[in-house]
C-alpha cells in the first residue's frame, strides 16, 4: 500500500511536468546540428510568432549517407517533447532528470483546438517530431479566466487516469516483435510520446513509422507511382489514410521527414498521396481526419481521376454516407468531421458555408445523441449507437466506449467536458483499463484489442489534456509558493537569533 | 398450387393421399385451437407408460399442438413453397417486407432451372411420408426420434462436452435442418436451386452466391455489392485497384482478432496439420493441434474475410472484363518473374497490378514480388505457383483469352488461399489447372474463388481442391465446356468446419473423379478415401462440419467417387449434390486409380449419393434424365447414427445398383432417416435393403431414440426390385418404420385411389407387404 502511495505521489509529482523533456532543452538530435524541420517550419511561420526567436533553417538536402547518419541520431532515448493527445501524464513517469527539462515547455503544450501548423518548406533532415511540433506552437492568445477549483472527485479521477496512462505507456513494444500496424495504434494513444525499442534503444514511435524502420519485417512506407505512401494490409495500415490520421492527431508537422529506401520526403508527400486518392465511394473518414488537419480549408485539388476536391466536398461526402456503412459505429467519421470543424472554427470565411453549418449541427446532434445512448455505468453498447443498454460483449462494449469517448473528448466544447455523462465515460475507461491492466499485456495482444485499448488511452489523453492539464500549472505554482513559505518559516528571523545569543 | 393441382401430379393413388393429408391438416388446424395436436390421444393418463414422455423434449413435443414433422423454428410447408413476388408484396406488415428484401433468395415463381415441378413433387413426398407414419401409428416414435436428435444437439452444444461430440464450429442451419428432417428435404431443394439460379444470373448472381454462403455460415447479412459499371479500361483498372485495396483492408480486419503469435502459429501449422499430414478423411493425424487450429480460425473475423471476397466480386463481371480487353497494346514494362510483354505496371499501396500483353506470357509468381493482380489480355499463358497467404494476402488473376496453363506445387494457388483472399477468372480457352493441395477455388481460413467462363478445362489436384473450404469460402464455377475434375480427397464442393465449398458446372458433359489414392480407414471394407462431390464434413474429435455443395447444369455427366462422397454429410455437417439435367452416371467406387492405372483395392464404395453419417445430413437430387446410381453399402438415401440421407430423382428411367448388398436405398440405421424418392420412369432397384428399417439399434437406447425410418417412394413406371417387392405395392420393410411405397401411374390405375386396407406377409424377409387395393 505504501509502495502504491509512493508510486502515485511520484507520478503526481512527475505529472506536473507533463510530457518529459522538451525539444528546446534537449540536445540537437539530428546530424544537422539542430537545424531541424521544425526550425524550418518555425521560420516559415515566424511572421505569426514574431516574439519567438527562431533558429535559421537549413536548406541543404540530404544525400543518402547523410540520411543514414540522421537515422542513427534518431535513436534517442526518453521522451521527446510534447504535442498530440498523449503529451500529458503518460510520460510523466519518465526519469526525473528528463522531466525537469519539460517544465519550461509546459506552457507551449498545444490545446487540440488550436490551429494546426501551416505547411512549411521541405526539410533537410529527420528530427524528433515533438521537437518539430514544439517550434510551431502558437502563442497563447488571451488571458484565460481563473480555473474553478478541481473537486475532490475529479482530482481522484485525474490521479487514476494518469496512473492508467502511465501504466500502459511502459509496456514495451519493439521493432523486432511488432508490426507498423501495432506502432500506429500505439502512436494513436501516445502520439509523439510513443517509445518503441529498436536494437536495445528507445526510438520514437512516429520516427519509427515515418523513417520506415523495418518492424517485424514490415516496412510501412513505399514509393507508389513516384510518391511516398503507406502500405495497406495486415501489418500495415488497417485502412487507407490511417497513418496520416494518426500523424494528424499527434500533430506531427507537415515538414516532418518520411522516407522509403533512398527516397526522402515529408509528411506533405503523404498528404499529397491521400489527396490524389480521395473517392466519393467508400470510407474516407481517416482521410478526412488527416486532410482536415493538414490542409487549409480553402485549398482545392484534383484526385488521380481528375475529380476536383476541397475539404468542403470531402466533408459533404462523409456527411452523405450512411452512418451504418462506417466502421466503428461511425465514430471515426465523426472524428473526421470534428477535426474539420476545428479547421472551420479558425476560418472566419467558412462561418456562413451551408455544408459546414450542417456539419456543425450534425456533430452537435450526434454528441447529444451519444450521451443519451450511454449506459448508467458510463459504457456504450457494443453496437455503438445502434443499441442501448448493457451488452454481453464485454470487450465490444469497451471498444465502443473507447471510440465514442475518444471522439467526445476531442470534440465536445470545453464547457461540456465536466458533464456527468462524460466523466462517467472516463471513469468507465479508467476502471476497465485498470481492471485489465494486469491481464492485458498490450505487446502480446491482437490488433483488435490493441486498437481498442489505444483508442481508450487516446480518449483519456485528450480528456487529461483538455480538463486536467490546466490545473497542473496552477498547482505547481501553489506548491512552489508553499515550499517557499515553508522554507521561510524554517529560517529563523535575525532578531530572534540575536535574542538567543544574548540569553546564552 | 391448390389441392387439385397437386393431385394431378400424383400418379396412381394421388387422390387418396392428397385427400387424406389435406384432411389431417384441416383437422390439425381446427384442433390446434384447443391446444391439442392431431396425434394426441385423449384423454391422457400421465401414469400410462405409453403417454409418459421418454425425454423432456419428447414429452413437450407430444403435448404440443404441432405436427410431428414440423416443430418450432422449422419453416412450415407453405413457407418452403415459394411465394410469387406479387403475393409477397400484397402481404401487409413488416414481415412481408422483410421477405421481399432478402437479397440472396430471389422470389421466383417458377423454377428457372431443373424440374419445374420439383417443389410439388417433394411436397407429395412429405405428405406421403407423413401419411405413412400416421397410418402405421408410429407418429409418437417419429416424435421421439426428432426429440432425440434435438436433445443430442442441445446436450452437445458447447465447445467442450467431455465426449467426442461437441458444439464447436456448429452451424445453426445444420442444427435447424437436423431438428426438422422432413421439411429439410424441401429446404435443400430450394437452396440448391436458388444457388444455381444465382450462379446463372451473372455478376449480380455471384454476389448472391456470396450472400447465401455468408448466411449459411452464420455471418451477418450485408447489402449486396452492386454491379460495378465502367465505361473505359481506365475506369476498370481503377475498380480493380479499389477492389484490391478493399480486399486487403478486409483481410487485415479478418486477422485482427488474433494476436501475432497466434497468426504465426496458424501460418506455421495450418497446412501441415490440416492437410499435408493426412491421408484419411474423417479426422486428423494431429487432432490436438488440429483443434487448436480450428479454434483459432473460429476466432478469426470471418465476416471481414467475406467482405474481402465481396470486394473482389465485382471483378467477376463479363462487362468489366470486356472493357479490360480494350486496353491498347501500348507500353512495355519489365517485371521480374514475367516473360513476354507486359504493357503496364500500376503500383498501389496494396500491391502492384500488372497488365500482360496479348501474346504468350509466363508468370512465375514466386519471383514477382509484391504483385497482387495480373491482368492478361490474351495468349496461351503459363502461370506458375502464385500463392495467396499471409505474405500475399490478396491474389487476383484475370485472364481474358487463350488456352492457359496454371501449374504449381505449393498450397494456396489457382484461386485458392490460406489465410488470404484469392480470385482467378479465366474468360476463354481450354485451360489446364494442375496443382497439389489447396488449389482451384479452395481455402483454409480465407476465401478462394475460381471462375472459368468457357472452354474444355482440366482440373487436376490432390487434396482440398476444386471448391473446398475450411473456415471460409471455396468456390469453383465453370460455365461452359466439357470439363474434367480430378482429385483424391476433400474436394469438389467440400465443406469442412466453418467452410462453404461450392463447385458448380453450368454446361457441358463433365467428368468428376474423387478418390482412388488413399486406402479407406474402415478396416472391414476395401476401397479408397473419397470425401468429395457435395460433402459437408466435420473432423472427428476436432470440430463440427461445414457445408459442401456440388451442382451441375446441363449435360450428361459422369461422377466417379469413392468413400463418403456425393451429396452427403459426415460428423455434424451437411452436403448437397444436384444435377439439373442430362443422363448422368453416379459411379460409386472409382473405376481406375487416381493416377490412371488399375485400382489396388477391390471395387467397393461406402456412403454415397445422399447419405448422412454421424449427426449429419446429405441430399442428392437429380432433376431429369435416365440416370445410373451405383454404390456398395450405405448409399442412395442412407442415414447412419442420428442422421438423414436423402436421394431424390425427379424423372427418367433410373437404375439404382447395389447388387447383393442390403444397407442402402432409402434406409435409416442407428436412429436415422433414409429416403430414396423416384418420380416417374421405369426404375430398377438392385439391392436387398431397399426401404428396410432395422428394428435393432445399438448406438442409442430404445425407445428413447425413436427407431429407424426408411422410405423408398417411387411414383409411376414399371419398377423392379431385387428385394422382392412388387411394382405398385405398399410394403413394410423390417420394423414399422420401413416403407416401400410404389404407386402406379394415374391413367393406368384410376380406380386405385383408395387407402390400403390390409397388409399381408409376402417377401422372404417376412416384411409385411401391403398392396395398394385393387392394384
Amino acid at each position: 500500500m505504501a509502495a502504491h502511495r509512493n508510486r502515485v505521489a511520484w507520478f503526481l509529482a512527475c505529472g506536473l511536468l507533463v510530457g518529459g523533456a522538451s525539444a528546446a532543452d534537449s540536445k540537437p538530435s539530428s546530424a544537422t546540428g539542430g537545424k531541424s524541420a521544425a526550425q524550418a517550419s518555425a521560420k516559415q511561420n515566424s511572421a505569426d510568432k514574431d516574439d519567438e526567436a527562431q533558429p535559421q533553417p537549413s536548406t541543404k538536402h540530404l544525400d543518402e549517407d547523410q540520411a543514414k547518419v540522421s537515422t542513427e541520431d534518431l535513436r534517442v532515448d526518453g521522451p521527446v517533447g510534447k504535442m498530440g493527445p498523449a503529451a500529458s501524464a503518460a510520460k510523466s513517469v519518465a526519469p526525473p532528470a528528463k522531466s525537469a527539462a519539460s517544465k519550461k515547455t509546459f506552457e507551449k503544450l498545444p490545446p487540440i483546438d488550436q490551429p494546426a501548423p501551416k505547411p512549411t518548406a521541405p526539410v533537410t533532415a529527420p528530427t524528433k517530431p515533438a521537437e518539430a511540433a514544439a517550434k510551431v506552437e502558437p502563442k497563447k492568445v488571451a488571458e484565460e479566466p481563473p480555473l474553478p477549483e478541481l473537486s475532490k472527485e475529479m482530482a481522484a479521477t485525474r490521479e487514476r487516469l494518469r496512473w492508467v496512462l502511465a501504466g500502459y505507456a511502459h509496456q514495451a513494444f519493439s521493432t523486432q516483435e511488432h508490426t507498423p500496424a501495432d506502432i500506429i495504434n500505439l502512436c494513436m494513444a501516445y502520439g509523439c510520446q510513443t517509445d518503441v525499442q529498436h536494437g536495445g534503444q528507445a526510438l520514437n514511435g512516429i520516427t519509427c513509422l515515418c523513417w520506415n524502420y523495418p518492424c517485424s519485417g514490415y516496412e510501412l512506407i513505399e514509393a507508389v507511382g513516384g510518391r511516398l505512401a503507406a502500405r495497406i494490409g495486415y501489418g500495415y495500415q488497417a485502412r487507407p489514410g490511417q497513418l496520416l490520421a494518426v500523424l494528424a492527431l499527434s500533430r506531427v508537422p507537415l515538414t516532418y521527414p518520411v522516407r522509403s529506401g533512398t527516397k526522402i520526403g515529408t509528411v506533405a508527400d503523404l498528404v499529397d498521396y491521400e489527396k490524389l486518392h480521395c473517392r466519393i465511394a467508400g470510407d474516407q473518414s481517416l482521410r478526412l481526419i488527416g486532410l482536415a488537419h493538414f490542409i487549409p480549408l480553402a485549398e482545392t485539388w484534383e484526385d488521380s481521376l481528375g475529380q476536383k476536391w476541397s475539404l468542403e466536398k470531402l466533408v459533404k461526402v462523409e456527411l452523405d454516407r450512411p452512418w451504418a456503412e462506417s466502421p466503428y459505429g461511425s465514430t471515426q467519421r465523426l472524428l473526421g468531421l470534428s477535426m474539420a470543424m476545428h479547421q472551420i472554427a479558425r476560418t472566419t470565411s467558412a462561418a456562413d458555408n451551408a455544408t459546414f453549418k450542417r456539419t456543425g449541427k450534425y456533430v452537435e446532434e450526434f454528441q447529444d445523441y451519444a450521451l443519451k445512448t450511454q449506459n448508467a455505468d458510463g459504457s456504450w453498447h457494443s453496437a455503438y449507437f445502434a443499441a442501448v443498454g448493457p451488452s454481453r460483449d464485454y470487450v465490444g462494449s469497451f471498444r465502443a466506449t473507447a471510440h465514442i469517448m475518444q471522439w467526445l473528448a476531442f470534440s465536445l466544447p470545453a464547457k461540456r467536458l465536466d458533464n456527468t455523462n462524460v466523466v462517467r465515460g472516463v471513469e468507465y475507461l479508467v476502471k476497465f483499463l485498470t481492471d485489465q491492466s494486469n491481464r492485458w499485456q498490450l505487446p502480446a495482444q491482437s490488433p483488435d484489442v490493441l486498437e481498442a485499448v489505444a483508442c481508450g488511452l487516446s480518449a483519456l489523453s485528450f480528456y487529461d489534456q483538455r480538463v486536467f492539464a490546466p490545473y497542473d500549472k496552477v498547482e505547481e505554482e501553489k506548491k512552489k509558493a508553499e515550499e517557499e513559505k515553508k522554507s521561510n518559516l524554517e529560517k529563523p528571523a535575525p532578531q530572534a537569533r540575536a535574542e538567543a545569543t544574548e540569553t546564552r | 398450387m391448390n389441392v387439385s393441382q397437386r393431385s394431378r401430379l400424383l400418379p396412381g393413388g394421388g387422390m387418396w393421399i392428397t385427400f387424406s393429408v389435406a384432411a389431417s391438416l384441416l383437422l390439425f388446424a381446427t384442433d390446434g385451437a384447443s391446444g391439442r395436436g392431431p396425434f394426441d390421444r385423449k384423454p391422457k393418463d400421465p401414469n400410462d407408460a405409453e403417454n409418459r414422455p421418454t425425454t423432456f423434449a419428447s414429452g413437450a413435443l407430444a403435448r404440443s399442438n404441432q405436427p410431428f414433422w414440423n416443430i418450432e423454428g422449422a419453416p412450415a410447408l407453405a413457407d418452403v413453397r415459394r411465394t410469387p413476388p406479387a403475393a409477397a408484396k400484397a402481404k401487409k406488415g413488416p414481415a412481408a417486407g422483410k421477405v421481399a428484401e432478402v437479397p440472396a433468395e430471389p422470389p421466383i415463381d417458377q423454377p428457372a432451372v431443373g424440374d419445374p415441378l420439383a417443389v410439388s413433387k417433394l411436397e407429395l413426398l412429405q405428405q406421403e411420408m407423413v401419411a405413412g407414419i400416421r397410418a402405421r401409428g408410429i407418429d409418437q416414435d417419429f416424435l421421439r426420434f426428432r426429440s432425440y436428435l434435438g436433445s443430442k444437439l442441445y446436450g452437445s452444444n458447447a465447445p467442450h462436452t467431455g465426449s467426442e461430440l461437441t458444439g464447436n464450429c456448429r452451424l445453426s442451419w445444420y442444427d435447424h435442418m437436423l431438428r426438422n428432417p422432413l421439411p429439410a428435404v424441401a429446404e435443400s431443394e430450394q437452396f440448391t436451386r436458388h444457388l444455381h439460379e444465382a450462379v446463372l444470373a451473372g455478376s449480380q448472381g455471384f454476389a448472391q452466391v456470396l450472400a447465401t454462403a455468408r448466411r449459411k455460415l452464420d455471418l451477418p447479412d450485408r447489402p449486396l455489392v452492386k454491379t460495378a459499371e465502367a465505361k473505359s479500361p481506365a475506369e476498370v483498372l481503377e475498380l480493380v485497384e479499389q477492389a484490391i485495396i478493399a480486399a486487403k483492408v478486409a483481410h487485415a480486419a479478418a486477422l485482427a482478432p488474433l494476436s501475432k503469435s497466434e497468426v504465426r502459429e496458424l501460418q506455421a501449422s495450418l497446412y501441415p496439420v490440416l492437410t499435408s499430414q493426412n491421408n484419411v478423411g474423417h479426422t486428423l493425424g494431429d487432432r490436438m493441434t488440429g483443434r487448436r487450429m480450428v479454434d483459432l480460425l473460429e476466432r478469426m473475423d470471418r465476416d471481414a474475410m467475406f467482405q474481402g471476397a465481396e470486394a473482389l466480386a465485382p471483378l467477376v463481371n463479363k462487362g468489366l472484363l470486356q472493357q479490360l480487353a480494350k486496353i491498347p497494346d501500348e507500353g512495355s514494362v519489365v517485371v521480374a518473374g514475367v516473360t513476354g510483354r507486359v504493357l503496364r505496371k500500376i503500383d498501389t499501396p496494396a500491391g502492384a497490378i500488372i497488365v500482360g500483353g496479348r501474346g504468350k506470357n509466363v508468370y512465375r509468381f514466386d519471383e514477382m514480388g509484391d504483385v497482387a493482380c495480373v491482368i492478361d489480355l490474351g495468349g496461351d499463358d503459363e502461370y506458375y505457383e502464385g500463392v495467396a497467404n499471409l505474405e500475399h494476402p490478396v491474389r487476383v488473376i484475370l485472364d481474358l483469352a487463350g488456352n492457359d496453363l496454371y501449374r504449381g506445387r505449393r498450397p494456396g494457388i489457382q484461386g485458392s488461399a490460406t489465410l488470404g483472399v484469392a480470385l482467378l477468372v479465366d474468360v476463354e480457352g481450354d485451360d489446364v489447372y494442375d496443382a497439389q493441395d489447396l488449389a482451384q477455388g479452395s481455402c483454409v481460413g480465407g476465401v478462394g474463388m475460381l471462375v472459368d467462363f468457357a472452354g474444355n478445362d482440366r482440373y487436376n489436384a490432390l487434396r482440398r481442391a476444386q471448391g473446398s473450404a475450411l473456415a471460409g469460402l471455396g468456390i469453383l464455377l465453370d460455365f461452359d465446356g466439357q470439363d474434367d475434375y480430378h482429385a483424391a480427397m476433400w474436394a469438389q464442393g467440400f465443406g469442412h468446419p466453418l467452410g462453404f465449398g461450392l463447385l458448380d458446372d453450368v454446361k457441358g458433359k463433365d467428368h468428376y473423379y474423387c478418390g482412388g489414392l488413399w486406402r479407406d480407414s474402415y478396416p472391414e471394407t476395401p476401397g479408397y478415401e473419397g470425401w468429395g462431390q457435395g460433402v459437408g464434413a466435420g473432423i472427428r474429435q476436432v470440430a463440427n462440419g461445414g457445408i459442401g455443395v456440388i451442382l451441375d447444369g446441363e449435360g450428361d455427366d459422369v461422377y466417379e467417387f469413392d468413400y463418403i462422397s456425393h451429396g452427403g454429410g459426415y460428423w455434424c455437417g451437411v452436403g448437397f449434390a444436384r444435377d439439373f439435367s442430362g443422363d448422368d452416371q453416379y459411379i460409386g467406387s472409382t473405376i481406375k486409380g487416381y493416377h490412371g492405372g488399375g485400382r489396388g483395392e477391390p471395387q467397393f464404395q461406402r456412403f454415397g449419393c445422399g447419405f448422412g453419417c454421424h449427426y449429419a445430413l446429405g441430399f442428392c437430387f437429380d432433376d431429369t434424365g435416365n440416370d445410373y446410381y451405383r454404390g456398395a453399402i450405405m448409399s442412395m438415401g442412407f442415414g447412419w447414427d442420428c442422421s438423414v440421407g436423402v436421394l431424390c430423382d425427379f424423372g427418367g428411367n433410373d437404375k439404382y445398383d447395389a447388387p447383393g448388398h442390403n444397407s442402402n436405398q432409402g434406409q435409416g440405421a442407428q436412429a436415422s432417416l433414409g429416403i430414396l424418392f423416384d418420380y416417374d420412369g421405369d426404375d430398377t432397384y438392385n439391392s436387398y435393403g431397399s426401404g428396410y428399417a432395422n428394428p435393432g439399434i445399438n448406438y442409442h437406447t430404445q425407445p428413447q431414440c425413436g427407431g429407424n425410418f426408411s422410405f423408398l417412394v417411387d411414383y409411376g413406371g414399371d419398377d423392379t426390385y431385387q428385394c422382392g417387392a412388387q411394382n405398385n405395392s405398399y410394403i413394410q420393410r423390417g420394423s414399422a418404420g420401413g416403407f416401400i411405397i410404389d404407386r402406379p401411374k394415374q391413367q393406368a390405375t384410376a380406380e386405385n385411389d383408395a387407402e390400403p386396407k390390409s397388409e399381408t406377409k409376402k417377401d422372404p424377409k417376412a416384411e409385411q407387404t401391403v398392396k395398394a387395393s385393387g392394384s
